[in-house]
């Protein structure tokens, strides 16, 4: 049966091919959207046990909080760590030389930020020097940064240009952000006394609620009450503000997905429509109904999951070589095809065989063999 | 000669459920595609149709945007009287101080928010603006915590309704009116007076400063005025040379849309390539008759490439009528450029239409070609010979 199968598939040779590359496009295209849903969706695989919160203003992230917040928050059981991060937002040298930075805790920043690692005297050196400042190593790549190069940043909103010395590269983490001495910029800008976020980190992941709750509770009817979220709510709310994305992506996915039967279905429909006939002889033969729509569906089966290797294989193979979790960015950080998500392409690809045989081949087992037969197509 | 048409229609009218399946997920296509530049069409034109052309914005050198700069109570001073700005009934001059923070709202039906511009304008503010017009209640009276909202906002965020209260900075404000301003960035933004929210936010500084010229020469010459005085540290720039530059926050739509569009057209024109390959391998017969009666190949392949076309152009048609609802729709986002919601219709235009109708016209001549190349040599006597 399978060798009648293969040959069938091999009698029109052009019309497979044609076939099954439409169906590899559109499924490379269907993965790469459900890619992007789940990561909007979900930005962090197993965020449940990331040991770190966000501790921002209640009234919006943009608003600063006082850095008074830190000692209180480092008092509460549980709380590792605590580092405040303050974006920015300068440029180096050119306005087109936009990247993130932002001015820190430099003690206890490496302590909260544990993906990234940098050599124990690097750090030894940024936490000592004023001025110093830590570069990720993809964006000391980006400028051709070395250790102790000097680096002044541009055009941020505070009005102060840093002068700063680099004195560190670390790797892994957001290794696309420069660091510096929050204290540096706190001198520079009349002693404001304030910082963007904090980032907290816990003893245990199971700690999240409890300590969250804490800490809003702490501030809660002061005048800069937070709100504390773990990392992925955090990201979360991010994504929130792109609008309704995952709407859209949905309803190009479904597009897609139905373009993709529309094609199979044709494809099924005059290849099987050819062989009325030879269906109709094959039941007289002694075949039953069962055999031949068995047949026609083994057909598409192996046309469209043959595509669906190829498409979400490809898909799978160029999305790791390229790192596409690398060009996402912060957000997007966690982005890749994870394996829920091509088990969904695959049953995907598997239903649209299925559906798309299903009535043609329905149409040449049953009937009448002798109409058939004098079928001329 | 050419084939008649009608040889092409009563073909196609033949096989109709493949050439629908064809034009179908040629039409799905096109409407994936009309959509997503509509998209990114919307959210441009709101940008480039805000700004009235004789307007000038000024704000600190070197800042991106209205929410990072900062002028002084004392630089106002010296903008109000510089040589050149127009002057209302009383003899004032046309200038409003704006002051501009963003504050978080949630959306309607969800928990998660987005940052929403609240403007404080100068009591020359309203009039600056072409395309305000106040649709419920009245206007905010200063010092009263009283806001506008544009009707955007109302519609997707939550307690913005006439009659609401919004809680930021020290205490509620309420919501007096609700405002239109067309298809402008003014429609994503939350208006009250300057005074008042600067005061409520412990905030000495505006953020930019709104410049109205007498007219064009004088707009230039305002231009270099705040450049050339050094103690300012000002910029002045039009607003509409301000606006566009927002614009580009569409490229990675359009970018996107453009992609996508391309791997479904693959997808698409294989599938008329296949419906075509077989049109050809049944009417070989035909094929060779025709050509016995005297159509040249150059008619053959014509005739083919012909059809084709209409399968895409009438698939094309459709999609382009799928895609038109969408017009009108208003959806958000955040604009990266100001870190605040930019609330926008769908836009399908008539060249939108046009471009979607090339791009299934494309799609059918690329899936008819080959298939046609074929039909036009075949061998004459072979071809009649074929059952």
């Amino acid at each position: 049966m399978w060798r009648l199968v293969l040959k069938n598939l091999l009698r029109n040779k052009r019309r497979s091919f044609l076939t099954a590359t439409s169906v590899a496009v559109s499924l490379f295209l269907l993965s790469t959207l459900a890619m992007v849903y789940t990561a909007l969706g979900a930005p962090l695989r197993n965020a449940d046990n990331i040991p770190i919160m966000m501790v921002r203003r209640a009234a919006g992230i943009i608003f600063p909080m006082p850095v008074s917040h830190g000692p209180k928050i480092r008092a509460i059981p549980g709380v590792v760590a605590c580092a405040s991060l303050s974006w920015f937002g300068g440029y180096w040298k050119d306005p087109a030389n936009q990247f993130a930075n932002f001015a820190v805790d430099e003690q206890q920043i490496f302590d909260v930020q544990m993906a990234s690692t940098i050599p124990p005297d690097q750090k030894e050196a940024f936490i000592r020097d004023r001025t110093g400042a830590v570069a990720g190593r993809r964006l000391a790549e980006r400028f051709g940064w070395k250790v102790g190069d000097r680096i002044t940043l541009l055009g941020s909103p505070y009005g102060f240009n840093p002068e700063l010395t680099l004195r560190g590269i670390f790797r892994g983490g957001p290794d696309d952000q420069l660091w510096f001495h929050w204290e540096y910029m706190n001198e520079s800008i009349g002693r404001m006394n304030v910082v963007g976020l904090y980032w907290v980190r816990l003893a245990k992941p199971e700690m999240a609620s409890r300590v969250g709750q804490a800490i809003d509770q702490m501030f809660r009817n002061t005048d800069n009450e937070t709100k504390t979220e773990s990392l992925s709510a955090f990201l979360l709310s991010f994504i929130a503000m792109l609008g309704n994305v995952r709407l859209i992506i949905l309803m190009i996915g479904s597009a897609v997905t139905f373009a993709i039967l529309l094609v199979v279905t044709n494809t099924m429909a005059m290849s099987i429509r050819e062989r009325f006939a030879e269906a109709a002889v094959m039941r007289s033969l002694g075949y039953r109904p069962a055999h031949i729509v068995g047949l026609f569906m083994a057909e598409s089966i192996l046309l469209t999951m043959l595509g669906a290797l190829i498409g979400i294989g490809g898909a799978k193979v160029v999305f790791d070589a390229i790192r596409i979790s690398t060009v996402g960015q912060f957000v997007f950080a966690d982005m890749r095809l994870r394996p829920e998500t091509l088990v969904l392409c695959f049953s995907i690809a598997l239903g649209i065989s299925l559906l798309a045989v299903s009535l043609p081949a329905y149409r040449a087992a049953k009937g009448n063999i002798a109409m058939a037969l004098r079928f001329v197509g | 000669m050419a084939i008649p048409l009608k040889y092409n229609l009563r073909n196609l009218a033949v096989r109709r459920t493949t050439t629908a399946m064809t034009a179908f997920s040629i039409t799905l296509t096109v409407t994936v595609f009309v959509v997503l530049m509509a998209l990114a069409q919307g959210l441009q034109s709101s940008l480039t149709a805000t700004g009235n052309p004789l307007n000038l914005m000024v704000m600190r050198d070197g800042s991106q945007s209205e929410t990072q700069s900062s002028v002084q109570r004392d630089t106002l001073q010296t903008l109000r009287y510089l040589e050149g700005i127009a002057k209302n009934e009383k003899g004032e001059p046309r200038v409003s101080p704006e002051l501009v923070v963003l504050i978080n709202l949630p959306r309607r039906g969800q928990t998660q928010g987005s940052n929403v511009t609240i403007r404080g304008l100068g009591p020359e503010g309203f009039t600056l603006r072409n395309n305000f017009k106040l649709v419920e209640g009245r206007e905010f009276k200063s010092g009263l915590r009283e806001v506008i909202v544009s009707k955007r906002i109302a519609e997707r965020f939550q307690n913005c309704a006439l009659g609401d209260k919004l809680k930021f900075a020290k205490g509620y404000w309420t919501v007096v009116g609700v405002f239109d301003a067309g298809n402008t960035a003014y429609a994503s933004e939350i208006w009250t007076d300057a005074e008042g929210l600067g005061q409520d936010f412990d905030r000495d500084a505006y953020s930019s400063v709104i410049l109205r010229a007498t007219d064009t020469a004088a707009l230039n010459r305002l231009e270099q005025q705040v450049a050339d005085d050094r103690r300012l540290h000002q910029k002045a720039q039009t607003e509409i040379e301000y606006y566009e530059r927002q614009t580009r926050s569409a490229g990675p739509i359009k970018f996107l849309g453009i992609f996508i569009a391309a791997l479904m057209a693959v997808g698409a024109s294989f599938a008329a390539m296949n419906t075509m390959y077989a049109a050809v391998a049944r009417r070989t017969k035909e094929i060779g008759a025709l050509r016995v009666v005297g159509f040249s190949r150059r008619s053959i392949l014509l005739s083919f490439i012909i059809e084709s076309v209409i399968i895409a152009a009438v698939g094309g048609f459709l999609g382009c009528m799928l895609a038109l609802p969408i017009n009108g729709v208003s959806t958000g986002t955040t604009n990266f450029a100001t870190f605040s919601e930019l609330a926008f219709s769908f836009r399908v235009t008539p060249e939108l239409l046009l471009q979607g109708m090339i791009f299934s016209v494309i799609m059918g001549f690329f899936g008819g070609l080959f298939p046609a190349w074929r039909a036009a040599h075949e061998n004459i006597v072979t071809a009649l010979r074929s059952t």
